[in-house]
Parts: structure tokens; C-alpha cells; sequence
């Protein structure tokens, strides 16, 4: 009996150990990626001066397709009116954190994030003719 | 007991390769953040010329313009205040420290394409218009105290943007 409790113990850690660096990857790679998809998608927002639906869009399937979410799990927050060259436009990008820990209920839990998000903001280069 | 000592010295293996690894992966997230913030810090910088000049069909910077939206945009997006010191629970941890300016306009060169190098930052580049050149400089931040340290560096050329 004795012997079974402490290969419970044992493997509860072995698991964690085993496991969990694996989800931290997938946590880090997917907080590259929306930093990466929000990135390209300023570019082209600051030629045209604001986020355009087509841009949007883009990201989000792009999110949608590497990261195999559906597009409304994927939320856009930024400036969608045309703004002259020089002034600021900013965009956030964010998907659905996923799963943190291997054992949530008895590592972690609790305080866990739920989204990831990148933020981005620079000046349009648009000019309204 | 055999059991036990197995499982802590597996332990302090698992642990030690677990924290380089969010060290490392931290690393990575800065990396990615402050190339991406010196690359929109320097587009916002290559759009402030000097409009008399512009009139005239040339682009010359506007540098004291251009150095005050370099740190504007360096500033909104990673945090930072005016200092370039980083607001609390961000990212960084020490103050950030521009540490190369240079403008390659109508008033200096006039031959493109020109092959740009600074070798005390490894930049090398080719421009094929007026650009103007930053490069960054932060401790990187360090998860744990006994992690290495060292400053992450980073360079951005950018062209003056030709409207479309």
C-alpha cells in the first residue's frame, strides 16, 4: 500500500515534468504568432491609413489556419477609420490562451490566463486625396 | 529511500532544463517585441521631413522631429515612459538606451543605391532611398537572477515611405 501511494505521488510529478514543457512551447508559439500576424497586418494597415475589413480578415484566418481556432475565437480591436499620414493607428491582436497547465487542478489553476494578445501601434502613411 | 532520492535528483534536472526554458522562451518574446518596436519606431521616424524642402523635391529629415516620434512609438509600444524606463509589470526590466542615430537624405547622399554599414553594430544594408537608421540597446530581461546576463541589441534601416 505504501509502495502504491508513493508511486503516485512520484508519477503525479513525473507527469508534470514530462508534459507540461510541451505546453509551455505551444503557449510561446502561439504568442510569437500573434505577435508575428499583427505585425504584417500593421504594415498594411498603414498604407491604407486603418484596418481594413480585408485585413482583418486576413489575420484572422491566418491565425485560424495555423493554429487550427475558428475565426470568432480570434478578436480584433484597433482603428478602423481612415487616419492621415502621421497620425497613430494601433491594433490588438488576441486568441484564446488554451490550456497552461498539464495538471490545472493540481498545478496551477486559478490565476491562469486567458488570452493572449499582441499590441501594435504606429503612424498611417496614408494620404486622403 | 531509493525511490526518493531517484525522484529529487530527476527533479532538480527536470526543474533546471524547465526554467531555461521559460528563460529562454522570455528571451524570444523580447526579441520578437523590441525588433518589431525599433521597426515601427523607425518607420514613424522616416516620415518626419522637412517640408521646405519637400516642396522643393527633396526629402531631408526633420531630426529633432524624427528622434521625438522615434521615442514616441518606442514608448507606446513597449511600455515604456518618457525616460525610456519601463512601466511596472511589462516586459522589460532595466531602462532602454537608443544608442545609434543616423540619416541618409537628399542633404548628405544623392547616389542610391547606397550600401550602408555601421560595423560597431553590425548593420549592413542597401538603401534605395532616403532612410533614416536606429539601433536599440536593453539588458535583456531575466526571469530568475541566476540567469545570464546580457543587453539585446537591436537595428532598424527604414526608407522614407513614397506615398501611394
Amino acid at each position: 500500500m505504501r509502495q502504491v501511494i508513493v508511486h503516485l505521488m512520484v508519477s503525479t510529478l513525473f507527469i508534470v515534468y514530462m508534459f507540461q514543457p510541451f505546453l509551455n512551447e505551444i503557449y510561446h508559439l502561439r504568442n510569437l504568432a500573434v505577435q508575428t500576424t499583427l505585425d504584417h497586418g500593421i504594415e498594411k494597415a498603414a498604407v491604407d491609413g486603418r484596418f481594413t475589413n480585408t485585413v482583418i480578415n486576413e489575420m484572422k484566418m491566418t491565425l485560424a489556419d495555423q493554429l487550427h481556432f475558428s475565426t470568432s475565437d480570434v478578436s480584433f480591436s484597433g482603428t478602423t477609420m481612415t487616419t492621415p499620414r502621421g497620425r497613430y493607428i494601433e491594433g490588438t491582436l488576441s486568441i484564446p490562451a488554451g490550456r497552461l497547465w498539464i495538471l490545472s487542478n493540481v498545478f496551477g489553476g486559478g490565476n491562469d490566463i486567458k488570452e493572449l494578445s499582441a499590441y501594435a501601434k504606429q503612424m498611417s502613411e496614408h494620404i486622403p486625396r | 529511500m531509493k525511490e526518493i532520492i531517484f525522484t529529487l535528483l530527476v527533479s532538480v534536472v527536470c526543474i533546471t532544463f524547465w526554467l531555461w526554458q521559460v528563460d529562454d522562451n522570455n528571451t524570444s518574446l523580447a526579441n520578437e517585441r523590441l525588433k518589431n518596436a525599433v521597426n515601427y519606431a523607425a518607420h514613424d521616424a522616416s516620415l518626419q521631413v522637412d517640408r521646405t524642402e519637400l516642396a522643393r523635391g527633396r526629402i531631408v529629415f526633420d531630426k529633432d522631429t524624427a528622434e521625438e516620434a522615434f521615442k514616441k512609438t518606442l514608448q507606446e509600444n513597449l511600455f515604456l515612459d518618457a525616460e525610456l524606463n519601463p512601466k511596472p509589470n511589462t516586459l522589460f526590466k532595466e531602462k532602454l538606451s537608443v544608442i545609434h542615430t543616423d540619416y541618409i537624405d537628399n542633404s548628405t547622399i544623392t547616389d542610391y543605391p547606397y550600401f550602408y554599414e555601421e560595423t560597431n553594430y553590425g548593420i549592413h544594408h542597401w538603401i534605395y532611398g532616403p532612410a533614416v537608421v536606429f539601433a536599440i540597446e536593453v539588458p535583456r530581461p531575466r526571469v530568475f537572477e541566476v540567469n545570464p546576463r546580457y543587453n539585446l541589441v537591436k537595428w532598424a534601416v527604414f526608407e522614407y515611405p513614397v506615398p501611394q
